[in-house]
């Protein structure tokens, strides 16, 4: 009976936060906004590698005293030809193409003339020499041809995943959650600016409300971070080297345990500091005021973001940091600490959302036609006193 | 058809507050706000602004905490389970413009607890009795203001409540759209609802209650049936003159009272003249004339509702029921 009670209670939240939802999505500007970020990730991913795809092959022709020296010529050619990403069709003599001239000029030497316009670097026409002086001296051992075989030195098994992985996710991160803030704050606000909180406070209780518009627009955020996900990972399985680039970047998201942990540490800076949002955006009368008391907290995120930029370069002295709760699931998720700082600094963001959240709740009980942003604060001062 | 949700027992009552009083930091407020609202009656909530009307209501519905006084509902202590059965239409009141008007009246409903489906039917029902059928599927921006308010009153009705606290559900109504609106209320007493219903017409008041609710300086003033309240309304006139002793005398000759009253023209007073029951408008006429009155403005006050509230509203607490 307990438990149904309680669920009932969750009735109200549900159907706020599936009104929330919809009120995004069931525009055709979300969906628009929202393919776009994928489109260009897609499209960047095939775009790139095409225009960096192998020149077209360029006619050349060969010019050469004896036709073993013009085989050998070739050979170097497209040796050389692979290395710059070119390749070539030897044309008949009599043509006009950029030309390698080639003469025996006494039994040990080979004097070699590239024409104008020969399409090969300078690098590339010295490496097409010394291929032909390790070919000829080859033919004078008579003897097998030497390899050399480059072994990788022995790596330690990674502990962690590379920093830049980390780090691709603290932005991504970054970049929900200030969408999502601004979503949520507008979410709170315009009720008030609707003159519609009376209906709804008449219905559900300020906490029902709090809940709802919080998973409502979490929902949607999440519709957003999975949709960049996805589209980052078709991308780089798809693109020509990209699951190579994926593999590197998202190395831990192949670890069950890492994806909670990660999908923990976005919950809990979408609680901190979506309940913050919400408590601004209850106790502000109208929408222009609410946008005004929320801009310190877009300022610490910013604060947030180049801090995170910070430790991932390896920068001291901000481990602290992991304490301070706006900072907390960022550094966590950057820094990977034990799991007894992890435990610690997630405890000290749990008591901020839920100073955060009772501000939240309070700023909505007080009479909803002359709300004060530190009334809310005196009664909820009031609250933690009692 | 029926559009209230039970029948109830009228021997109790549905609502029942008791020496409300909550104060502001502006010094504003209630203090001794006491009604009752029976199963099956209207109840008028009457009062200048400023009186209490609307702190009385957000009390009454949990949006404000009162600083004294006992609410009760459906004979219990007032509770949020108990306000579900309420439809409440708040004095600040506004719709997103880019909802439907279908899902903004089945959202509420839902909210009080309605079922999916039941809140569409419940929808679809109100909006074809108020003439919106068709209209279903337009955004509340599409709506005119009226339509609008006509939607919000819906969203108080849909999830058959047994009780209707409305502030102010005339105001931005054309005469048209009050006799609709009124008629639909008419409609859910006949089905057993009890409404309360703050108002500044008093012909809407007169029209549809049984019983009236007078505040005056955040006090109940009168409560009782309707026809003691305008019992009690002594008649009179309004005069405009710039004569104040003649006035005076003629007012006395008659056996009444003069009380000053703001809004005079230029150096005219606005007073208002308060006459003994047995003394008609045409013996205040004569008296007027025969102490050479100049009268620049002459309105009779019969002995109604409004005439009841302009005194009342100046008068002591008067509790009649």
């Amino acid at each position: 009976m307990g438990i149904l009670t309680r669920l009932a209670a969750l009735r109200p939240a549900w159907l706020i936060a599936e009104r929330e939802f919809k009120f995004y999505v069931a525009t055709a500007s979300f969906w628009i906004a929202l393919a776009i970020g994928p489109a260009l990730m897609l499209g960047a991913s095939f775009v790139v590698p095409a225009t960096l795809k192998p020149d077209a092959p360029s006619q050349i022709a060969i010019d050469a005293s004896d036709p073993g020296l013009r085989t050998q010529a070739i050979e170097a050619l497209v040796a050389a030809g692979k290395l710059e990403g070119r390749a070539f069709i030897v044309a008949a003599s009599p043509r006009p193409a950029p030309r390698l001239e080639l003469r025996r000029v006494g039994g040990q030497s080979i004097e070699a003339r590239f024409g104008a316009g020969f399409p090969l670097t300078s690098a590339g026409q010295t490496l097409v020499l010394r291929t032909l002086e390790r070919d000829a001296a080859r033919a004078d051992a008579e003897r097998a041809t030497l390899t050399v075989r480059l072994v990788p030195p022995p790596s330690a098994p990674a502990r962690t995943s590379p920093m830049a992985g980390r780090l691709v996710l603290v932005i991504m991160l970054w970049l929900t959650l200030t969408g999502s803030l601004g979503m949520l704050l507008v979410a709170v606000a315009r009720e008030r600016a609707n003159r519609a909180l009376e209906c709804l406070l008449a219905a559900a209780r300020p906490w029902q409300i709090v809940l709802g518009k919080l998973s409502g627009v979490g929902a949607v955020s999440l519709l957003v971070l999975a949709s960049w996900i996805g589209s980052a990972t078709i991308a780089g399985s798809a693109a020509p080297g990209g699951a190579h680039l994926m593999r590197s970047l998202f190395a831990d998201l192949a670890n069950p345990a890492a994806i909670a942990g990660a999908v923990g540490v976005y919950l809990l800076a979408y609680v901190l500091y979506g309940l913050a949002v919400v408590a601004v955006g209850a106790a502000a009368q109208d929408t222009a005021a609410a946008q005004n008391w929320s801009r310190p907290i877009f300022a610490v995120l910013l604060a947030v973001f180049f801090t995170s930029l910070a430790a991932a370069s390896g920068a001291e002295g901000v481990g602290w940091l992991t304490f301070a709760p706006p900072f907390t699931p960022f550094l966590l998720l950057l820094t990977q600490p034990s799991p007894w700082i992890a435990l610690a600094g997630a405890a000290l963001v749990a008591v901020t959302a839920a100073a955060a959240g009772s501000l939240a709740v309070h700023g909505l009980q007080i009479a909803p036609a002359q709300p004060r942003f530190w009334r809310t604060v005196r009664h909820a001062l009031k609250a933690v006193r009692a | 058809m029926c559009i209230c949700g039970v029948v109830n027992d009228n021997s109790y009552g549905l609502l029942k507050v008791d020496g409300l009083a909550k104060r502001f930091s502006s010094g504003a407020g209630i203090d001794g706000v006491s009604l009752s609202v029976a199963a099956g009656e209207i109840t008028g909530f009457i009062g200048i602004n400023g009186a209490g009307k609307s702190t009385t209501l957000r009390c009454v519905m949990g949006l404000m905490q009162p600083d004294a006084g006992t609410i009760q509902l459906f004979g219990a202590a007032a509770d949020h389970a108990a306000r579900r059965r309420i439809g409440f239409l708040p004095e600040e009141r506004g719709l997103f413009p880019r909802e439907r008007a279908r899902d903004v009246i089945a959202f509420n409903a839902r909210l009080k607890g309605m079922g999916r489906s039941d809140a569409l039917r419940a929808a679809d029902r109100l909006l074809e009795r108020i003439g919106l059928a068709g209209r279903e599927r337009a955004r509340i921006g599409e709506l005119s203001k009226g339509n609008a308010q006509r939607v919000q009153i819906l969203c108080a009705l849909a999830h058959s409540p047994d009780l209707l606290i409305l502030d102010e559900p005339l105001s931005g109504l054309d005469p048209i759209a009050q006799a609709e609106v009124l008629s639909l209320f008419a409609e859910f007493r006949a089905g057993g609802g009890a409404i309360l219903f703050s108002t500044h017409s008093m012909t809407a008041a007169e029209t549809l209650c049984d019983r009236v609710v007078m505040l005056a300086g955040g006090r109940t003033v009168f409560e009782g049936p309707l026809a003691e309240a305008s019992d009690l309304a002594p008649h009179g006139a309004v005069v405009v003159t710039s004569d104040e002793a003649a006035l005076i005398a003629a007012a006395r000759s008659v056996g009444g009272e003069v009380r000053p009253m703001t809004g005079g023209i230029g150096e005219a007073g606005r007073w208002r003249v308060v006459l003994p029951k047995q003394v008609n408008h045409p013996a205040l006429v004569r008296a007027l004339a025969e102490f050479s009155v100049p009268i620049l403005a002459f309105e009779p006050i019969k002995a109604n509702l409004e005439g009841a509230f302009w005194d009342l509203a100046a008068t002591p607490a008067r509790i009649a029921a």
